[in-house]
């Protein structure tokens, strides 16, 4: 399993909203950081400055998940989005932002891995449909806006052929479910 | 929309790396050397308040009402003494 650093005790309040309307997230946005420097984007998504921006997750080149901002409150990456219908995704999409200097540099194996491992893992946690995972550009596009590009080069289909794989030999010993009513977390050994 | 709205928009979602000074690139080190580690779907750490503390309550409150039961019994046992 892709290892986790959980950096949400140290970012900056001012950089995220709070708890997602509905409680939990009901779509993944992908993105490319367009940077080279892994720390420098750590800083930058998780401080306050001239130009907030921030994400829940970050995806490095080793495939080591940094998570910035909880899966279930608002980080600001989509800015003015839609998709299937619904606007404003930040209010109820995580962000993944992987780090590629958006200009042509190549995906690395472990981050196709690890961007797999999260999905399967919070489609099942939050029960997220595959058909409200989608880039940054098309969410602005769908908006109206046509500036967004990322995650340029992306492979969608060996992402979803990875998901697959992931989700045809589940391999968390205790599947987690999350009831969004009850506000429980039910625990499966089926 | 204003144009200064326009901009500010346009700037929201990119993570502009050219401002990124060393300074800040250190702060971003220390930020991610001091994270809590763990696997994914081990601690999820994100549903803070009703999943993950409600558990923890319910074991606090049952601790309590046994150790309640348990003076009762006691105090019950030397009344019968």
């Amino acid at each position: 399993m892709a290892k986790v650093i959980d950096i949400t005790a140290q970012t900056d309040p001012n950089v995220h909203g709070g708890h997602m309307a509905q409680y939990d997230p009901d779509g993944i946005i992908l993105h490319h950081t367009g940077s080279s420097d892994e720390y420098g984007d750590a800083y930058w998504l998780s401080h306050y400055h001239s130009n907030p921006v921030s994400t829940n997750q970050m995806i490095q080149r080793d495939g080591t998940i940094v998570q910035i901002v909880p899966n279930n409150v608002v980080a600001w990456h989509a800015g003015t989005s839609c998709l299937n219908g619904r606007y404003d995704c930040n209010g109820w999409c995580i962000g993944l932002e992987i780090c590629n200097n958006g200009q042509g540099e190549k995906f690395t194996d472990a981050q196709y891995q690890t961007v797999a491992e999260t999905i399967a893992y919070n489609c099942a946690l939050f029960e997220i449909q595959d058909k409200d995972i989608s880039s940054h550009a098309r969410v602005a596009a769908c908006a109206g806006r046509h500036d967004k590009y990322d995650p340029y080069g992306w492979d969608w289909k060996r992402m979803w052929q990875r998901v697959d794989e992931i989700r045809a030999d589940w391999p968390w010993p205790i599947p987690v479910w999350y009831d969004s009513t009850s506000g429980s977390r039910i625990m499966s050994t089926e | 929309m204003g144009d200064k709205e326009k901009e500010a928009e346009a700037k929201t979602e990119d993570v502009a790396a050219e401002e990124v000074t060393e300074e800040h690139k250190v702060a971003g080190e220390e930020a991610v050397a001091g994270g809590q580690v763990y696997e994914l779907g081990m601690d999820e750490g994100v549903p803070p308040d009703a999943v993950m503390d409600e558990p923890a309550e319910e074991a606090a409150a049952e601790e309590a009402a046994a150790e309640e039961a348990a003076a009762e019994e006691e105090k019950a046992e030397e009344e019968e003494k």
